[in-house]
């Protein structure tokens, strides 16, 4: 019997027992690879001090939605301050922009409002207000303060400047004709230009109604003034009278401006009458001197041209002519007096810009050459207050912009009553200059002579001679009368000459007509004769 | 010597020719003017009396036609016309009155009588011919205005006839002015 032998074949089959580590391998592998997906990102945000952050507590949030967890809070390198490193959710990362702004919320107390009363129970929570750059960014640095308008939010940021305080703070409110616009947003104040710099942001769409000519004033508090027609008292909204506030719109008379771009830059006055006073933005200097005297011509004095305001005097630049003269050498010389002067192209209704700016320091260029000329004239006869003139005299001598120190001066003439001065002066030097003295002795001399005449016993019996006279006289023309001899005797003397007038003239006659009648006798003439007639 | 002697026989028959002696006249009132006392008028006074220009020369006046006249050369004015036209009228007016007319500078409240004679002459068909206008101003006003126009023919041929026409006007003239002469209402007592 055959032997069968067992065939023994070697099998190569992995075992399946080995499927489950494998399959726990990958699952391994995807858990970690999912978790490295769908891990967000780690970021840092700076802090003053760590008031609020807890390490695994405090959490990230936009819009009430997680975004992330504070995993560690240390202090900084400088220790002077805490830096939070923020474990976000993938979801953020879109929102982790540059200018994205990261602030505590937490409960605040201002003067306003109170703020965030929620974290008192639920603790105290990181805010993230997403920028507009496009630029990712993982550090940031903290608000101190959460702000008071989104970065994102729609509207015109806007800078104010101002040479003091005044009671406008941030988180102030921003009126449009007594409506609510906007806030003001910070306050700072610069050392090294002195000014308060306020940052406001209008809403949309009141960001329209901004454009380069309006101006900004404070509308805080009451203003109270007195007149001759009584108290005025003004308010703005309640909002201002308690926490001050800032209002905007163009004064009245000055044409709409131009559109304007975010962060430019404006000035915030006092008051709406403080802006009426000096209501434009451009404008140049210019220098006007004299050489008579400035009495009467004060700071804000007018700038005329043809009587009609086109500026104000700055001030008289006194120390710094008398300056120059002694630089040129020239003291002791009664050099002209300078006198600073500001001349504003809205006054002249031209657009308050800088191109009408251009277009009027031309013009005065151009002017000058055909005859343009400043004057300092009278405004005020009783007060003296003087003002500055600008007009053409065709005739002048010919002369052309200069410089003073770093202004253009302007060339003057005397005109008015200053040349009405001069002329007087001159009138009174030339009667200065008249012998009096001796004309009055002279005159005295006269007038004794005059008098011991007068005191002569001939001349004080002259009326009595001169009435005498009158008299005679008198007489001598009532001899005259009609019905006196004389005239009888005039009369008959008279008809005699008339009648030996005719006989002459008659003679004459015959004469002419027959010049032989003084040898050959003519026939006498014969009148002719009047009839009766026979009817 | 013979042209010496005729020449002498000219001018001494040029000096023998005939002279024509001129003839005078004188404008008088007609009237009989007795003695007696006079008054003179309270409510009228003489004003001026005005004569036409070519009127007033020595010649008497005769009108050759409508536009020419022709003064006489031997029929003269004894006075000058206006002596003659003043002292007729006045007397006239008086005479017929019963008061004399003062002059207006004497009679200060009086209504004065101005007098204007624009013709005074005669013509060659024998008539003489006037034309006056008279007036009266009481306070600075003209009360009254008077026009009297006539002609007349005269008596006979001559200057003399002419005259006499003349006078006969004038004495016209006189009655008409002196009847015109109305006191005032409130004087007229």
């Amino acid at each position: 019997m055959p032997t069968e032998h067992a065939k023994v074949s070697k099998s190569r089959k992995i075992s399946g027992i080995w499927f489950i580590p494998l399959l726990a391998l990958v699952l391994g592998a995807y858990m970690v690879l999912h978790n490295w997906m769908t891990q967000g990102p780690n970021i840092e945000i700076a802090f003053k001090t760590a008031d609020g952050l807890e390490e695994g507590k405090t959490k990230i949030k936009y819009r009430n939605v997680n975004m992330g967890l504070v995993n560690e809070v240390r202090l900084n390198e400088h220790l002077d301050g805490v830096i939070a490193k923020v474990k976000m959710d993938p979801q953020s990362v879109p929102l982790l922009l540059k200018d994205t702004g990261f602030w505590v919320v937490t409960a605040r107390v201002g003067l306003g409002n109170i703020t965030g009363l929620d974290t008192l129970l639920s603790g105290a929570y990181i805010e993230l207000a997403p920028g507009s750059d496009k630029t990712q960014e993982r550090k940031f640095v903290g608000l101190e303060q959460p702000p008071l308008t989104p970065a994102d939010a729609p509207g015109l940021r806007l800078k104010l400047t101002s040479n003091h305080a005044s009671s406008v703070t941030a988180g102030d409110t921003v009126l449009y004709k007594g409506y609510k616009v906007g806030r003001v947003e910070t306050m700072t104040f610069d050392p090294d230009d002195k000014l308060v710099h306020y940052q406001i942001f209008i809403d949309a769409p009141y960001h329209e109604l901004v454009n380069s000519s309006v101006r900004f004033w404070d509308v805080s508090g009451i203003s109270v003034s007195t007149g001759a027609t009584g108290f005025k008292v003004q308010t703005g909204s309640i909002d201002t009278i308690l926490f001050g506030g800032v209002t905007f719109g163009v004064p009245t008379g000055i044409k709409e401006g131009g559109k304007v771009t975010k962060n430019s830059t404006f000035e915030l006055y006092k008051s709406y009458k403080n802006i009426l006073e000096n209501p434009f933005r451009f404008g140049a200097y210019y220098v006007v001197s004299f050489n008579h005297s400035v009495k009467g011509l004060s700071p804000g004095a007018p700038v005329e041209y043809r009587g009609i305001r086109v500026g104000n005097v700055v001030r008289v630049l006194f120390k710094e002519g008398q300056s120059e003269q002694i630089e040129a050498g020239q003291e002791g010389e009664g050099a002209p007096i300078p006198v600073l002067v500001y001349v504003e192209p809205g006054r002249m209704e031209l657009s308050d810009t800088e191109a009408s700016l251009i277009v009027v320091e031309e013009t005065i260029r151009l002017g000058v050459q055909n005859g343009l000329r400043g004057s300092m004239e009278r405004g005020n006869l009783l007060t003296g207050a003087q003002y500055i003139n600008l007009d053409y005299y065709p005739t002048a001598a010919q002369a052309s912009l200069g410089t003073f120190m770093q202004y253009t001066t302007i060339p003057t003439i005397e005109t008015g009553l200053a040349q009405l001065e001069e002329k007087v002066t001159s009138i009174l030097n030339t009667i200065d200059a008249l012998p009096l003295a001796d004309t009055v002795a002279s005159l005295n001399q006269n007038l004794e002579s005059l008098e011991s005449i007068l005191n002569n016993q001939s001349t004080q019996q002259l009326p009595t001679h001169l009435d005498q006279t009158v008299q005679e006289l008198r007489d001598a023309i009532s001899s005259l009368a009609p019905n006196s001899d004389a005239s009888q005797t005039l009369n008959s003397s008279l008809l005699s000459l008339n009648r030996t007038l005719a006989n002459l003239e008659s003679l004459t006659g015959t004469l002419s007509r027959q010049p032989s009648a003084v040898i050959f006798p003519s026939s006498p003439e014969v009148d002719p004769i009047p009839e009766v007639s026979e009817q | 010597m013979k042209i010496a002697c005729l020449l002498l026989v000219m001018l001494l028959s040029g000096c023998a020719s005939q002279t024509v002696e001129p003839s005078y006249y004188l404008l008088r009132s007609n009237q009989d003017l007795p003695s007696s006392k006079l008054s003179p008028s309270v409510d009228f006074a003489l004003g001026t009396i005005e004569i036409a220009p070519y009127l007033n020369q020595l010649g008497l006046v005769i009108e050759i036609s409508d536009s020419q006249i022709r003064p006489a050369v031997n029929h003269l004015w004894a006075e000058p016309i206006y002596d003659g036209v003043r002292t007729l009228l006045t007397t006239d007016i008086a005479q017929a009155n019963g008061q004399e007319l003062m002059p207006a500078k004497l009679s200060k409240d009086a209504t004065v009588v101005n007098i204007r004679i624009d013709k005074l002459d005669g013509t060659l068909d024998g008539k003489a011919q006037i034309l006056a206008y008279w007036w009266l101003i009481r306070d600075d006003e003209v009360v009254d205005l008077n026009r009297f126009s006539k002609s007349r023919a005269l008596r006979a041929d001559g200057y003399s006839a002419m005259v006499d026409a003349e006078t006969a006007l004038l004495e016209e003239l006189a009655k008409m002015i002196a009847a015109s002469l109305v006191p005032p209402p409130s004087k007229s007592k």
